[in-house]
């Protein structure tokens, strides 16, 4: 069947319609490059606008062609149109009152867009692609496969707790690669409660599918002969399972922590990771919580240590994976752990979910545009 | 990211990593780090001063180059860290898979106790 209507043939009565359809070949895709703004960030991220000699304008409302739901977007913002030679653009902005961006840079009357540049009007950050539609059909469907492995991920994520003596809020935001993090926690037994986070270093399906591995095996604490009261024993077994030379070259970080409500213990242990911190109710003086270990599945004879940290009432544990610290602000300048740290503190003690607090202020912080790792952020509060 | 293996004697080369050692710039020289930097019977010296960022996959690289250079019986010493990479470095405990000195000639002198 074809839907051109080309292939349908009408009779010349009035009252009798005869629809006759052809079986032809679908043409075949062309292999003629197309210039596309692939959106990244905003209101419609996967969106893709293609364009050609004719000029198309972007703005808040007609009469621009391609229209954007962004209050900091002009009716009429600017317009994009190929050039002579071959993958080269040109982006003119049209007056906006914002301005338009190309990797950062207002643009000043026009300027040149060609693959892989950025283009920002408001909150909405596009990048240049110049492709053939079977290249366009073959990014699509990777996506595609990126967004499933991400919802899967997200699917394992554990229920927030919002009522009893241990509360936990958290924010999983993937990059549109995504990252390979994953995080948990559970009630080992009435009295002594886990958490972990762990990143796989890596980006794609093949790191998602690792930490989805390493997740459940946590999850279903499936490793033999192991105390998972004990974070050192935890991680050793761990190591033991996941050696990289199995396991494609991947290895990951993660922070493993037990907390027992009896002795207000916590009982931790990290593998390549940064410290989680424990901020103390009323202080806002924050614990650096690490103990000093390999990666997991970088050498088979790795020791692994740990170590614990008294918790008092009302106090605060904040882990999270490296994707929270390692962006760049509005200035464009990368921020470091240090970076953060003042952002922890600043969490109000009554809010009843800290993680998206804090989601909500670093990305106010960060430059718009899409994340460069997983944002992930679990808060545990202790009462 | 940049990358320049050089020979510094018959027995050691010397890999200079020079820009941000991101996701991106991984997938760009991970295959060349492999056959240029990795050589039988060659130890290495990763020269990272130039370098003012290391991500994860960053770490992988290096841990992978040292574990391929530990097969072929040869040595890999990092050194001339800044300080925010210093600080990634002692975050994963590279050191337990590969030293970490503040310079060439301590690099260099590693080498030769050995």
């Amino acid at each position: 069947m074809s839907d051109d209507p080309r292939d349908t043939e009408f009779a010349p009565n009035e009252r009798t319609t005869i629809m006759m359809t052809m079986a032809r070949p679908r043409p075949p895709m062309s292999d003629e490059r197309e210039h596309y703004l692939l959106q990244v960030a905003g209101t419609e991220p996967g969106r893709r606008i293609r364009f050609g000699r004719q000029p198309l304008r972007l703005g808040r409302r007609p009469p621009a062609e391609a229209l954007l739901a962004d209050g900091e977007v002009s009716s009429l913002h600017c317009e994009v149109v190929a050039r002579g030679s071959a993958g080269d653009a040109l982006v003119t902005d049209l007056g906006s009152t914002n301005g338009t961006f190309v990797n950062g840079r207002r643009v000043q009357g026009s300027m040149r867009l060609t693959q892989g540049m950025k283009l920002q009007l408001g909150r909405q950050v596009f990048v240049h692609e110049y492709r053939t539609p079977a290249e366009v059909a073959h990014a699509d469907e990777l996506a595609h496969d990126l967004d499933k492995a991400s919802r899967y991920v997200q699917s394992l994520l554990p229920p927030r707790l919002a009522q009893g003596p241990i509360l936990t809020d958290w924010c999983f935001q993937p990059s549109t690669q995504l990252g390979g993090d994953a995080f948990g926690h559970f009630m080992l037994d009435e009295h002594r409660f886990a958490c972990y986070l762990i990143d796989v270093s890596g980006h794609g399906a093949g790191a998602a599918m690792h930490s989805v591995s390493v997740m459940n095996v946590l999850r279903q604490r499936v490793l033999p002969g192991t105390d998972f009261g004990d974070p050192a024993q935890v991680l050793r077994r761990l190591n033991t399972m996941f050696p990289m030379d199995e396991h494609d070259g991947l290895v990951f970080s993660i922070w493993y922590g037990v907390f027992d409500r009896r002795d207000r213990l916590l009982r931790y242990a990290s593998g390549g990771h940064h410290p989680a911190y424990l901020e103390a109710p009323g202080t806002h003086e924050l614990a650096a919580l690490r103990t000093r270990n390999l990666v997991i599945g970088a050498m088979d004879e790795a020791g692994f240590t740990a170590a614990e940290a008294r918790v008092p009432e009302g106090a605060r544990l904040f882990l999270f994976s490296d994707g929270v610290f390692e962006l760049h602000d509005r200035t464009g300048r990368a921020w470091a752990l240090a970076d953060l740290l003042p952002w922890l503190s600043q969490v109000p003690p009554t809010d009843e979910a800290p993680a998206r607090w804090l989601q909500r202020a670093v990305l106010e912080q960060a430059r718009p545009g899409p994340l460069e790792d997983d944002f992930s952020l679990l808060a545990v509060t202790f009462l | 990211m940049e990358i320049e293996v050089t020979p510094l004697d018959p027995t050691v080369n010397c890999l200079r990593l020079q820009g941000r050692l991101d996701a991106v710039a991984v997938d760009r020289i991970e295959v060349k780090v492999n056959a240029s930097a990795v050589a039988p019977g060659h130890d290495l010296l990763v020269d990272l001063s130039a370098v003012d960022f290391v991500a994860s996959l960053g770490i992988r690289l290096l841990i992978t180059a040292a574990r391929s250079l530990k097969a072929k019986g040869a040595r890999m010493v990092l050194f001339g860290a800044q300080p925010l990479v210093g600080e990634v470095l002692e975050h994963v405990a590279i050191d337990q898979i590969v030293p970490v000195v503040a310079d060439e000639t301590a690099a260099r002198a590693l080498l030769a106790a050995a």
